[in-house]
């Protein structure tokens, strides 16, 4: 099933990596995936929370329940 | 003694989400509710599903009003003190722990 | 008491969305959101990885559209999905499934009158 190797590839490859990870309610918040578990729970290093664009909190560590997430995007990586 | 302080910054390893927050027991930890709420208090227990037992915990509820004259968006704030709370899980957004500074 | 007729030509709706991947896909979301981009691929839940991806998001200030390199997008607040007739991407070996038949389900194209 080449379609799911894709997915655990993504998911293997973000660890560490800068994200942008964007909730249902259109708040976003950016910071270094620790991890990501089947329910899509987050955890993010760094998180800084953005409100329309505009920076409104940071966190050191957060724990992202994973109903509420609608994406999780990263930067292609440039070589 | 040194190695104590070395010990816990990596070993500390986060394998999974919910690792994060079982670090955070007996911690003062901040959670994003849904509709506009925010707690702060001692973690004492906590599920898979992130229902959770805060004590000493302080809620913030957020409220934006218009104002009449000048159509701004006021935002007010509601605090209030919990002795002991169960929070259920399904209106979490987001969890953190205290900084760890040092 | 009967299942499903056997037919050769019966699709089941994940072989569809297989069909889909390396094309460039349309997806409307649950909240007025809808969302471009080419699918790499997908798993049961259809939680979906997507490439080169537009974003279109209707809020109180008017429309906005975010560009994004590579996304998980969770598959719980999909609707619908969306084959977009393309052809610079990898030729597509949809046989059974005229190509028609996903313009006719793209709401872009039914137009209100």
């Amino acid at each position: 099933m080449s379609r799911k190797e894709a997915l655990s590839n993504f998911i293997q490859q973000i660890h560490a990596r800068p994200v942008v990870v964007k909730l249902n309610s259109g708040v976003d918040y950016r910071g270094v995936l620790a991890c990501l578990d089947g329910y899509m729970n987050i955890a993010l290093e760094q998180t800084e929370e953005y409100v329309n664009g505009q920076l409104k909190n940071k966190h050191g560590d957060a724990f992202i329940r994973g109903n509420n997430v609608l994406y999780i995007s990263t930067q292609k990586r440039r070589v | 003694m040194l190695g104590e302080d070395y010990d816990n910054l990596p070993s500390i390893t986060v394998k999974e989400p919910l690792d994060l927050v079982r670090l955070s027991l007996d911690e003062r930890i901040y959670v994003k509710m849904r509709n506009d709420r925010e707690l702060r208090g001692r973690l004492h227990a906590y599920d898979q599903h992130m229902n959770m037992v805060l004590s000493d915990a302080e809620e913030t509820i957020t409220t934006v009003e218009i104002d009449e004259e000048t159509y701004e968006e006021v935002y007010r704030s509601t605090k209030r003190t919990i002795p002991m709370l169960f929070v259920r899980g399904d209106g979490v957004i987001l969890v953190s722990p205290p900084m760890r500074t040092g | 008491m009967s299942t499903m007729p056997v037919n050769s030509s019966t699709l089941l709706p994940l072989e569809l969305v297989d069909k889909c991947i390396g094309s460039r896909i349309h997806i409307i979301m649950k909240n007025d959101k809808e969302i471009v981009g080419t699918l790499l691929g997908f798993d049961d839940f259809v939680n979906m990885l997507l490439e080169d991806v537009t974003e279109y998001e209707t809020t109180p200030e008017g429309r906005r559209v975010t560009k994004l390199d590579q996304i998980l997008l969770n598959g719980n607040n999909i609707t619908m999905v969306i084959k977009k007739n393309n052809n610079n991407t990898r030729p597509n070996h949809t046989n059974n499934i005229a190509p028609s038949s996903f313009e006719l389900l793209h709401p872009i194209n039914c137009k209100k009158k």
